[in-house]
Formats: C-alpha cells, structure tokens, sequence
C-alpha cells in the first residue's frame, strides 16, 4: 500500500470520470449522386432558423419544429451521408433545418436519406426487405426503402400498435416506432404538397387562360381574379359540369390540407372567446385567402414557398424561402404567442446548457489537478471559479427557458434534468465552501456534467418539444413554482448527497485516504448536511403535491405511484436521520443506507414514470429505461462492494505514509490558510 | 454495518438528540429496575421502533407501487394501504423484463408477509406522540423537531380523519339551455352525487308526494355472484331474490349467435336481453354491476327481472328508470344503482367553455359556470382545474366533461360537465400541517447548520 500506488489509483479514477467515448459512427453512402450538391447558403438557413411556424399549440421557429421532428425520426441531432467516389467520398453532416429544407425543396433527394434507424435486423426481416444480417452498429432505412414495404410496415404497424404496451415484444414495439417514424417523416413531407401538384383543368376557356390542361395551385393564384370571374360567370353550369365539380373539389381539399404545421400567419390575432392564441393556417389555407385577394405578407408566404417547391435552381429557391421567411417574420411580429421567436431561435443555436458541459469537464480537470497539486490555492480558486461559470451558464439557459414558455422552470421530464442538475451543483459547491476539501469541488462538475448529458441524450430519444403547451390540469404556474420546484430539489439533493456517499464506498474500496481521515469524514459530514437539506424540500414538496392534488382531483393523497415515489424518498431520508441518531448506523451504515437512497431517488425521479400507471405517467419514455437500470446498477454496485468491504475489513489500517517520500504529499493536507 | 473505529466526529454528541428510552433510563434512580409500564411506554416511544416502522411503511409504500401495474390502484389500496395485513408481492424484473414470466408474461413474484398500512401508520402516530412529543426532553434545541413532529401527527390525523368519515364521489351535469328549450330527461340541476365505486339495491315506493326507499348496501349482495341472497323488509308485500351478481356487465339482446352464460329474459316476442359479463377494469369506477332478481309475492307469484348500473361519469338523469312491478295495486321500483348522496345545496351547471391549445385537440383550459341554490338564495360560481367550490363542507372540483369531440355539439345532446364531490372535515389540514412542518423543519435545520458553521467539528476538518 503504498503512495505511488495511490497515485496511479487516483490517475485512472480522473480518467475513468473523463472517458467520454469518441464513437465515430461511419456515414452510409447514398446509392446516386444528390440533386442538390451546393450547400444551404449560412445566410438562408439563419433566416429560415428564426421563422415562426405554428405547430403543436404553439408558435415555434421552424428550425425547432424541425429539429424534434429530426430527433424523432432520426434519433440523432443531425443527419450524415457521404456520396461519390468510395475512395474520395464526399462526406455531408445536415443540421436539421436543413435537412428540412432538402425534404421540402429536394423531396426525391431527401426520400434517399438514411433516416430511419434499424436496430435489430430481425425488423427487416418481417417487412420483407433484404439485409446483410445482423450487423455491429445501426442501419439506416431511407424513406424510399420503407415506401417500398408500405403495405407490409402498415399492416404490422396498425395490428401491433393495438397490441397492450408492455406485451409487445422487442421487434414488435420497433415495427410499431418505425412505422410511427415513417407517419411523421410522410407528415412533415406533404406539408407543401398543395403547391407541389397539378390540378386537371376541365373548362375549355380556364385551359386558355392557365396555358394548359393542367395547373399548379401557384399559377392559380396568380390569375385569381380571371378564374374567379370565370367560375361565376359559368353560374349553375359548374354544377352540371362533373369534371368541373371534381375540380373545385380538388381545390377545396387543397385548401383544407392540414399536413406537417400552420406556416402562415392569421390575418389578425382575433379568436374565438377573445381568449388564447389565434390559430395559424396551413399552406392551403393561405391559399385560399390569397385566392380571395389577400395581399400583403400571406400572398408573399405562399408565392416564396411556391417558388421554393418549384424553383428551378438553387439560388432561385434560396431566394424564394427568403421571400417567405420574411413574410412570416412580418406577418406574425403583432401576434400573441410570437413574441419569443428570435429568443427561441437563438436560445437552441447558442445551447448554454450543451456548453456548460465542457466547462464542468474543464472543472473537473482542474479539481483532479487540485488533487495532485494540494498547495496550490490558485488551481482550487480556477476550479471552483469554471464550476461556477458553467453553472451560471447553465442557470441562464434554465432562465431563458423561463423567459420563453412563461412559466416556471420545470413543465416537463426533461426540464427536470438542468434543474436538478443546476440545484445538485449549487448544493455540493456551498458543501466544498463549508468544508473546503476539494471533494465537493470534485464531485460538483461531475453530477453536473453527467446529468446535462443525460439531459441531453433524453431530449434526443424522447425527440418531442419540450416547450410544448402543458395539459389543463398542469395549466397553473403557482402549485409548478412551488410543488414542483421543491420537491425536485428535493431529488437534486437526494442525489447530490448519495453521490458524497459514492465517493465515501469508492475512498474506503480503494483506500484512497483513511477511512478515519479528515476526507473520509467530511465526505459522511457533506452527505448529512445535504440529507437534511433535501428532506426538508421533499417533505414540503410531498406535501405540496398533496395539496395540489386535493385542489385539481380532490383528494390529498391517492397512492398514486409518483406521489408514493415522493414518500419513500422522505420515509428512506427520515428512517436514516433517526437510525443515525438512535445509533443503529454509524459511518459505514449511514454511507452504505445514503447509496441506496440514491436508488430511491432513480425510482421517484423516473422510473415510477414508466410504469405506465398511474395519474402522473405524463412523461412516458421507454427510451429511458436503459439508463434507469444503468443507474440503479451503479448505486446497487457501489452498495454492495461497498457492504461487502465493511464485512470483510471492519477496520482498515490506517494507510501507510513514506515520510522520506515525497508522494506521500498525495494525501492532501489542508488548504493553505488565506493571506 | 456499523464502523466501530473510534472517530473524532461520528454522530457528534453535540446533534444527537437522546432518545426517549434512554432519557427515562437516566431519571430513574441506579439500581432500581423499571417497571413493565415504564418499559412498554420506553418501547413504544424507543427511536429504534420509528426506524422499523418508517421503513416498514417505505417497503409497502413500494411494493404497493409496484402492485399497482398488475392489480389497478383500488384494489392496491385495499390490500396494502387500508388493511391490516398484507401478502406482498414483489414482481421480479431486469432491465423492464419480467424474469421468470408465466403465461400471461406476468412476472414471478416473491411473497412478502408485511403489517398493512393501518396498524403501521397507528403505531408510528403513537410513537411520534410518546416518543417524538409527550417524552421528548423540553431544550431550545428540540423545539424545531418538536414542531416538525406535531405537523406529522396532524398529517396522519387529517389522513386518518379522511379514511374514516370522508367520502366522495361524482356528479354530471348537462348544460341549461335556453328557457323551455330543456329536455325532460336530462339533469340539469342536482341536490344529490353517486359514489365512485359502491354500488346499493333500493326498494321505493311512492307515496303520494315523496318516495319511501330503503337501500341495501352491495357488500350484502356479493354474495349472489354465486348464491340468492333474499331481501326483505317490514311492510313490504314481497320478498327480493337477487342472484347472479357480475362485477361488471352490460345489457344485450341475445342474437341467435350468442351465447348466454346469464339468463335470457323476455323471450316471448323479441330475441330476448341478457347480462353480458365483461372484463373487470383495475380501475373500479369503470365498472358496471348487473343483476338478477326475483320478485316473490306473499302468494308465490315471481317476476324475473336484471338490473345494471349506471355507466360511468355519465349524467345521472333524474328518471333513471328503476324496474317498476305491482303488488297488491302498490307501485314499486327497484334500482341498481351507484350509492347517491345528498348536498345541502344544489348546482346548476349554466354554462361549459372549453379552449383548446390552437391548431391541436389538446384542451388548455375547461370550466364550468354554475348557479349554487340554498335555502332559497343562488349564486355564481365557477368551478375550473386547481380551483375547485368549497361550499357546506364540500367541495366540487371540475374532473371531465363529455361528448368528448371538438368544436361545439350541434344538433345533438349538449355538453355535460363531471365534477367530483368530496366531503372532508380535514380537507384544508394537511395545507396547515405543511406550513406547520416547514416552520419546524427551517428552525431545526436551520439551527444545526448555524451550529455546525460555528463549531470545533468543522474546524478541525476544513484545516
């Protein structure tokens, strides 16, 4: 046991937390060579990010419609091909407005993306479609090779899709995600179709005047006065004129097409009631009003988009989606509910919470560093100060979600990761200020960083806005500001407590100081403190709930599975406290019990949201099933080596020191007195 | 578990708090044992036994979660939280599959014998009050814990309070149309709400102006799911055969095709109805009860009829048609019905508004206006998610509406609104404990970091 041996223990523990694996994924190949080759102009993208777009219950800017319906579909946040020559291919990485802009400008072209992820080939198989067999690694269907099964994917869509949830089995729940996928990406397809196809034209004289036997609803518009006049001058004629009949039919339908989102503007922000948001009408609708002599940004919206459907270079469409976006950015300025737009827009370009990831990471370097350098104040002062820079980094991008929706920070499943993260951080950061002993330092980027990243990788699986309009019985900004903020810091310290106790099993496994030392028992000291702050916010927050539900379903508990979470957190936290205090847990059994709260907290947090009953099931995800078994084996694995440890060697030897060593500095004293 | 090693800090002295046991060991005079009483009371107040207790309620508090998924929450209730025993099941699983899965792919389930949550939850109300309150040493460093402490026992009395005298259930309104545009049938205003899950047999008999009833509640005719549980009463001329209960059903006219397992009634000149058993929902208010009786006259004369329940949280119309018979020129009815009880006011639902989030189906915001009469005088109300009526002890809060479709109902039936009727003495108790909790909890805690920050503990650790 000696110190050198401590380093190298404390080396690979560094590198451990660091490891972020660098996958690099292989782009599939396109089979042709893509229409478009020229990329999006910076400047086109940039405009089309910050359109408002209506979809949902919401006004959201088009690059954030796109991007969930990327991540849904796609399950990444951006789409790779490479085409060409196999020895010097042409490697091509779409963010998803763009990819956007390829499936509504270059539909042919974007049907031959690699879209769909194929993760067991067993899928492929019962749609009839040829594969290599099981492969390391995805495949990626493209919506043309799905189209080519579309009878196969609907049947076993549908039959399984009505099958109960939790029987369906692996393959059954892929064919019914897939063909979920193929639904959305079909969806976001035809939002343009209006203005995509021909309409027969009958009339011998509307033939004269549209240049044809056919005619696109643009061209329509364009001469909407002399069809107009035309179609009244016909009178009662139309009626007995079939062909004429399924014309105007057809162009009704176009009207009333309600594919993809509302992309232009009401004319006024008027509604039903006088209360809410007016609602946004789809391409046909706009047409419509340009049909009926609309000018202005609507007439402009739906030309731009026509143009861009059936431009004829790319320069001319790139021009042509300018035009609409700068419509729409006119148009919807005055209205209720558009006010946040650029905010929004801007807020997922920026991303603080994405960057507030590597400055935690910085953090955390600079904490191991303060590990390998005790004497240094200045490193313990950097640590602290990239911490505390990325938690401010973070806490803006929870303000700006704040600022955006209007509401408190938490709505959602997701909005709970950055709180809970922002809170976790906040309370280890005052822990290493009461008890400065660069653990809490070490300890804080790392929950940060951790819980962002899965904040992230949620978002992505999940791929549903997490901005989107909250159900009536969420609808009160008063019991989320109070119930829901408590008692989700109530996980956050749940959390950031079991994490000290983590570290304590971990310092005790691999004797990394004594388990009598001054680390050792600042680690128990944090643990206690940060219990006995967090059972005070989850009791309340238990409670709260409580009185909410007795004022929205009129009871005030109902053993309703994410109320039960709540109280097992508060009974496991106050069994502690009072175990402790009884004396029937000391360090070790306080430590070890503190490990498993951790569980409970997975379990109220989570995983009590997959169960799939119970009132509180609004955040159902079975993409997040993984990482709560990920989790609870963590806890449960440190726990038991941990107990096993206690068993085995009751009473460690105090470690030894080389004091003509100079490693033996390893063991940190305590920091430098200020001067 | 415990780590032996002497320590500089472990649970400091200085924050442990002596438990009442040991406080009553350290009064009594040396050498003199303690009497039996003085014991139990140490028992019963002993810290240790909160422990056990508080993690006996956290494993059924669990398990009964779990539960949940295969019984429905009801019976999960029943079984776990409201009795005094239980078999818990812990249904295996791994990474979300069951392990060991039987033929309906229900997990293997290992079996637990636990105290319900009754006697646990009493228990841990008596040891707060013997050993968190009554025999707690009176010190200013106590008093937070003290007050923490009464706000739990005012917790688990409001619960208590609830459990026993409380009860609740659910009331359909449809919207008043204009004056004289009403339909007879449909209940606009109402004195009365019908339970959620229990169900009562009612014999009435009209006299004159009122209407004579007397019910009969459905615990006493579970017993007809496969026996004839008779009824009978002072004064009434006959006698009632209730036999083939089912927990859920609904009427059906027997198609040359179908199969009864019930009897076929009214053959004669139709193809005849009958009670078709369906599966029992986990969620119990879904459920419909049917079944048969037997009418027998003093003089042997019997009449065959069934009886079903009202669907769920649908307007409970005023003439609900009890089955009507005749014995000896006196009308009768007999109904199967949800258990309804009075208010001391009554409701009129004037108006429904529903608003959807634009462009989607998805309801932002629903409420109903209504007309509250009492004793004479009305009142405007409106009853809306989170803000629900609080009016004679009870409170109405809004749950659903129906037909569940979009945009306004033309032409057909008007908008009904579901409100849920709770009455509940502790209905605001457990919002006083809350605030009562919190006050304790930022004194106690609050105290304990001040003293902490100040202490000799963290300075020999931080140096």
């Amino acid at each position: 046991m000696n110190a050198t041996n401590q380093r190298l223990r404390l080396l690979v523990l560094a590198l451990l937390a660091l490891a972020v694996a660098a996958c690099s994924r292989p782009s599939p190949r396109l089979s042709e060579v893509p229409a478009r080759q020229a990329p999006w102009s910076k400047e086109c993208v940039d405009e089309l990010a910050r359109t408002p777009v209506q979809q949902n219950g919401r006004v959201k800017p088009l690059s954030v419609w796109a991007a969930f319906t990327l991540y849904s579909v796609h399950g990444r946040r951006d789409l790779k091909y490479e085409y060409g020559a196999e020895s010097s291919p042409q490697k091509v990485t779409l963010e998803p407005i763009e990819w956007l802009l390829d499936v509504w400008c270059y539909p042919e072209q974007a049907d031959e993306y690699p879209l769909f992820r194929i993760e067991n080939v067993a899928v492929l198989d019962a749609l009839g479609i040829d594969n290599e067999g099981q492969k390391q690694g995805f495949e990626f269907l493209s919506f043309h090779q799905a189209a080519a099964s579309f009878e196969q994917l609907r049947t076993l869509g549908n039959e399984y899709a009505a099958l109960d949830a939790g029987k369906r089995s692996e393959v059954q729940e892929h064919i019914v995600q897939l063909w979920r996928h193929f639904r959305e990406y079909d969806n976001l397809r035809s939002t343009l179709d209006p203005l995509r196809y021909p309409i027969a034209v009958p009339d011998a004289e509307l033939q004269q005047l549209f240049g044809g036997q056919q005619v696109k609803l643009a061209e329509l518009l364009a001469k909407g006065p002399e069809f107009r006049k035309r179609i009244a001058a016909m009178g009662d004629a139309v009626v007995s004129d079939d062909q004429m009949v399924v014309m105007l039919d057809l162009l009704q339908r176009m009207f009333r097409f309600d594919s993809g989102a509302a992309l232009v503007p009401p004319l006024s922000a008027m509604t039903p009631g006088g209360v809410g948001e007016p609602e946004w009408l789809y391409v046909g609708g706009g047409a419509e009003l340009v049909l009926r002599e609309v000018e202005g940004p609507t007439r402009d919206a739906v030309f731009g988009l026509d143009r861009a459907v059936n431009g004829a270079d790319h320069a001319a469409i790139e021009a042509s989606l300018m035009r609409y976006a700068e419509a729409v950015i006119t148009a919807a300025a005055p209205l209720p509910g558009a006010a946040h737009v650029d905010l929004e827009a801007m807020y997922y370009r920026k991303a603080w919470h994405y960057q507030s990831i590597h400055w935690f990471l910085f953090g955390f370097v600079l904490a191991a560093a303060c590990w390998m350098f005790p004497k240094s104040r200045l490193l313990w002062w950097g640590s602290v100060g990239v911490t505390v820079f990325a938690l401010g980094l973070l806490s803006y991008d929870v303000a700006l979600r704040c600022v955006i929706t209007g509401r408190p920070p938490i709505k959602n499943l997701y909005d709970t990761f950055l709180f809970i993260a922002a809170i976790a951080v906040l309370v280890s950061v005052i822990a290493e200020f009461v008890l400065p002993r660069r653990i809490a330092l070490a300890v804080a980027p790392v929950l940060g960083a951790l819980l962002v990243m899965f904040a992230r990788l949620f978002e992505v699986s999940k791929g549903e806005d997490t901005m989107d309009p909250l159900q009536a019985v969420l609808d009160s900004n008063f019991w989320l500001a109070t119930h829901v903020t408590t008692i989700n810091m109530g996980y956050a310290a749940g959390l950031a407590a079991s994490s000290f106790a983590v570290a304590w099993v971990v310092n005790r496994v691999l004797r990394l100081s004594d388990v009598n030392g001054k680390e050792a028992k600042a680690m128990l000291r944090i643990t206690y403190g940060i219990t006995c702050f967090g059972l005070a916010f989850a009791v309340v927050g238990t409670i709260l709930g409580g009185v909410w539900a007795n004022d929205s379903w009129g009871r005030f508990w109902g053993w309703d599975p994410k109320e039960n979470g709540a109280l097992l957190i508060c009974l496991s936290q106050i069994a502690l406290l009072h175990a402790r205090m009884s004396g029937w847990v000391r360090d070790a059994g306080f430590a070890l019990w503190s490990v498993v709260t951790g569980m409970v907290v997975t379990f109220s947090w989570f995983h009590v949201n997959l169960l799939g009953v119970g009132l509180h099931s609004y955040g159902f995800s079975s993409g997040l099933r993984t990482a709560v078994w990920m989790t609870y084996c963590i806890y449960g694995g440190t726990a038991l080596v941990g107990f096993i440890d206690v068993l085995a060697r009751p009473k460690p030897a105090p470690i030894a020191r080389l004091a003509e060593d100079e490693d033996a500095e390893l063991v940190p004293p305590p920091l430098p007195a200020k001067s | 578990m415990s780590d032996q090693s002497a320590s500089a800090d472990g649970p400091a002295a200085s924050d442990r708090i002596a438990p009442a046991a040991q406080v009553a060991q350290a009064e009594r005079p040396a050498g003199q044992a303690p009497g039996l009483g003085a014991r139990l009371l140490g028992l019963i107040g002993s810290m240790k036994l909160s422990v056990v207790l508080l993690i006996l309620l956290a494993a059924l508090t669990w398990l009964g979660t779990l539960a949940q998924i295969k019984h429905g929450l009801w019976q999960t209730q029943r079984d776990y939280f409201e009795s005094w025993f239980v078999l818990a099941e812990l249904p295996l699983s791994w990474w979300g599959e069951p392990l060991f899965p039987d033929a309906n792919g229900e997990p293997w389930a290992l079996v637990i014998p636990l105290p319900g949550a009754y006697p646990v939850m009493a228990l841990l109300f008596l040891n707060l009050l013997v050993g968190g309150m009554l025999r707690m040493r009176l010190h200013a460093r106590n008093v937070g814990i003290l007050i923490i402490h009464v706000g739990i026992a005012l917790l688990l009395i409001a619960g208590f309070v609830k459990l026993e005298v409380s009860y609740s259930g659910s009331l359909a309104l449809y919207e008043t149309p204009e004056a004289g545009q009403g339909v007879a049938h449909r209940q606009y205003r109402a004195s009365t709400f019908v339970s959620f899950h229990d169900h009562e047999l009612a014999v009435s008999k009209p006299t004159g102006d009122t209407i004579e009833e007397r019910v009969v509640p459905e615990a006493y005719l579970r017993r007809a799911k496969t026996d004839r549980v008779v009824v009978s009463g002072d004064g009434l001329p006959f006698r009632v055969e209730v036999h083939h209960w089912l927990d859920n059903c609904r009427a059906m006219p027997k198609g040359p095709m179908v199969k009864a397992t019930t009897p076929v009634l009214g053959a004669g000149d139709g193809p005849g109805l009958f009670l078709s058993p369906v599966d029992v929902q986990l969620e119990r208010e879904h459920n419909q009860v049917g079944c048969y009786v037997t009418i027998v006259t003093a003089d042997d004369q019997r009449l065959e009829a069934m009886l079903v329940s009202s669907p769920w949280r649908l307007p409970q119309d005023d003439t609900r048609t009890p089955f009507v018979f005749e014995v000896q020129g006196q009308r009768y009815g007999l109904d199967l019905r949800r258990v309804v009880y009075d208010m001391p006011f009554a409701l009129q639902l004037d108006q429904f508004i529903r608003r959807e989030h634009p462009g989607t189906m998805q309801v932002a915001d629903f409420r109903s206006k209504v007309t509250v009469f009492e004793d004479g005088a009305q009142r405007q109300a409106q009853i809306w998610m989170n803000n629900p009526l609080r009016k004679g002890g009870f409170a109405l809060y809004q749950t659903s509406w129906g037909p569940q479709i979009q945009g306004r109902p033309a032409g057909g039936p008007p908008w009904y609104s579901v409100f849920e009727v709770a009455d509940n003495p502790s209905d605001k108790w457990p919002e006083y404990a809350c605030y009562v909790i919190a006050i304790g909890m930022i004194v106690h805690f609050g105290a304990k970091l001040i003293r902490f920050l100040m202490s000799s503990t963290r300075e020999a650790l931080s140096a």
